[in-house]
């Protein structure tokens, strides 16, 4: 639109500049010369009648001094010959009308003759007035002689229509000169216009083709010499985003290569974890087969239902029970150890009073602390419903009370256990007057299969797995497990969990999830 | 309140021969006359020729393991009211759930105790099934697709 708009202001500036020039031009020369040629005329015109009217006045002299009209008439008569003449009237001194002749005459006059000639000038008529003098010069009378201006009126409006004729003509000339000219030097300009357009799109390889010596040729060349310096600009750009582009891909490709790797490693890795995982459960099922035999069948024996046993053969039974009974429980903690290090160990909490939980566990404890001649103490606190994982807490609990009574031969073991309510945590200890632990196996003893002389030991029984799965278990719900022990004086062991208070409108849904 | 027991059907599918004997010999030694079968296929068979009482399930035997013979049991009609106990390896976390999800109404882990097995049994046989078929119905499939 503005390309049009410019264009369409070129041209019209051109043809008005020109046609308006040529015009007026025209106009102003033609006009001053039928002016001029107007006033030659009139005069010549005058001149001549008042030479013609002098000349006349004199032939009638006397015929008027005489009072002879006829002759007057005669010598007036001979006027009529010359174009244009109108009218002729002759007055008597007295201004009575001698003669007249012709039209009547559109004025009238008064007064005396005037002393000479003189000649008016009505729009379309020029009349003569001169003295008629008789032969001593006296004045008799007047001569009036009336000239029509119509055919010259006429020929001037022959040269004024003659002249905007030319005018026309020079108009629509200059009209057509514009165009071309106009057209010429738009043209290349559009031409331009046109390339600059392209190019702002992109296209570098065009040339304008303008051939022309002027100013626009000129630009149109240094438009042209942009235009390539762009190209080859462009044609660099582009060689070296293709460069980067291939190195992306290269980069690209090699990270993609490197994922596939990683993808295929993860697979393998999720594939061995799960493989194991699947092991790991049909191994404890295959193992767990047999052993429901061993020890279902074993406490059939105990309890007499097969018949009655000799000692021996009850001593035997009991013996292949307990190795049972071990053996499950090692199964139990190699599954245990095996999920927790596979990271698919999910704590399950409920809301649980776990100080009445534990103050159950050191009630059913009792029996093996009193087998061993030991004495147990019980400082729980009376407790409310925490937020908890109960059967994980109670997994600890009852293997830090087992190590403490296994380890310890005379004296007491004891169980405390309270909640920080403002810190929502459960603290348990578990105290006992047994071995101790030297400072340098404290760490050890969290290692799997450990004990403090260093191997398995079939001293004091046990997997060797439960402190390090208690203190896993015990990370794992966010808390802490430690131990404090004077070598031969006894042990202190040390769990802290966190127990959120269940508060009062989450308990019947807490329930209810968990019931579900 | 012991209920006698000799006359009381329980099935037992499950496919070790020891598990089989230990569990005939404990299930006698409460008086009971338990029918043995390998599989949860021959369960089902079992099961509607003889309408038992009770269902005891492996969970991981061949042919048809006891999950699936689980389900199959809940969408059937024939064997609405009979409770299923189901034995697990407790191997791995959540193997409990599967089985309630699979529609068993308890289960025992292996190995069993004694004392546990038949107090459970005694518990199931002494149950109300108005209390607990509510949860087997909402378990069962619309009927279209109950014989699969």
């Amino acid at each position: 639109m503005g390309i049009e708009e410019s264009r369409r202001s070129i041209r019209t500036k051109l043809l008005l500049t020109m046609g308006g020039l040529a015009v007026g031009a025209c106009l102003l020369l033609g006009f001053s010369t039928i002016v001029q040629l107007r006033g030659v005329t009139l005069r010549q015109t005058q001149d001549s009648l008042e030479s013609l009217a002098t000349l006349t006045a004199h032939n009638i002299s006397a015929g008027l001094d005489f009072g002879m009209p006829n002759s007057v008439q005669d010598a007036l008569s001979g006027l009529f010959g010359v174009d244009g003449v109108r009218f002729a009237q002759v007055h008597e001194a007295s201004g009575r009308i001698f003669v007249a002749m012709g039209d009547p005459c559109p004025v009238t006059f008064e007064g005396a003759p005037p002393p000479g000639t003189i000649v008016e000038r009505l729009p379309e008529m020029l009349i003569a007035r001169t003295p008629v003098r008789d032969g001593t010069g006296l004045v008799i009378g007047t001569l009036a002689i009336g000239y029509s201006l119509a055919e010259t009126n006429r020929l001037i409006r022959t040269n004024v229509l003659f002249l905007l004729g030319i005018t026309l003509a020079l108009a629509a000339i200059s009209v057509f000169i514009g165009h071309t000219l106009g057209r010429r030097l738009t043209t290349p300009l559009l031409g331009l216009t046109e390339a600059a357009r392209r190019l702002s799109l992109g296209h570098f390889d065009e040339p304008l083709r303008i051939d022309s010596n002027d100013e626009v040729g000129l630009l149109a060349r240094t438009f042209d010499m942009m235009t390539a310096r762009l190209a080859s600009f462009r044609r660099e750009v582009e060689r070296t985003n293709q460069q980067l582009e291939a190195k992306v891909r290269e980069r690209t490709e090699e990270l993609r290569q490197k994922n596939i790797t990683l993808e295929l490693q993860n697979e393998r890795a999720l594939e061995a974890s799960r493989l194991k995982s699947a092991f790991l459960a049909n191994v404890s099922h295959e193992l767990r087969t047999p052993l429901n035999g061993i020890l279902a069948l074993s406490e059939l024996l105990q309890d007499g239902l097969a018949g009655d046993l000799t000692d021996e053969q009850r001593a035997h039974i009991s013996m292949i029970h307990g190795s049972g009974s071990n053996l499950l429980k090692l199964i139990n903690d190699i599954l245990d150890v095996s999920k927790i290090e596979a990271g698919r160990l999910e704590l399950r909490p409920i809301e649980w009073d776990i100080l009445s939980e534990i103050r159950t566990i050191a009630t059913e404890m009792q029996p093996l602390a009193s087998s061993r001649g030991l004495e147990l103490r019980v400082q729980v606190a009376d407790g409310h419903p925490v937020w908890i994982d109960r059967d994980r807490l109670r997994q600890i609990v009852v293997n830090l009370l087992g190590n403490a009574i296994k380890f310890t031969e005379r004296g007491y073991v004891e169980v405390s256990a309270s909640i920080d309510a403002e810190k929502e945590r459960l603290i348990v200890g578990v105290l006992d007057t047994g071995i101790g632990i030297a400072p340098e196996d404290q760490r050890a003893i969290f290692q799997e299969f450990r004990q403090v002389d260093g191997s398995p030991s079939r001293r004091y029984g046990g997997t060797g797995l439960g402190l390090s799965i208690s203190l896993r278990l015990a990370e794992l719900m966010g808390g802490k497990l430690s131990v404090d022990s004077v070598l031969g004086r006894g042990s202190r062991f040390r769990l802290t969990v966190p127990a959120p208070r269940v508060a009062l409108g989450q308990q019947s849904g807490r329930a209810l999830s968990e019931a579900a | 309140m012991t209920i006698p027991h000799a006359d009381i059907r329980i099935l037992v599918a499950e496919d070790d021969p020891t598990n089989q004997y230990v569990f005939t010999a404990i299930l006698r030694s409460a008086g009971f006359e338990p029918t043995i079968v390998e599989n949860g296929l021959l369960a089902l068979e079992k099961a509607r020729a003889e309408r038992p009482q009770l269902f005891l399930l492996d969970m991981m035997m061949p042919v048809m393991d006891g999950y699936e013979t689980a389900w199959r049991i809940v969408q059937d009609p024939l064997f609405d009211g009979i409770p299923i106990i189901a034995l697990t390896a407790r191997a791995m976390q959540g193997d409990a759930d599967r089985t309630l999800q699979a529609g068993c109404d308890d289960y025992l882990s292996k190995p069993i105790r004694r004392q546990e097995f038949l107090e459970k049994i005694d518990f199931w046989l002494e149950a109300d099934p108005s209390e607990w078929m509510p949860r087997r119905l909402a378990m069962r499939v619309p009927s279209d697709r109950s014989a699969a």
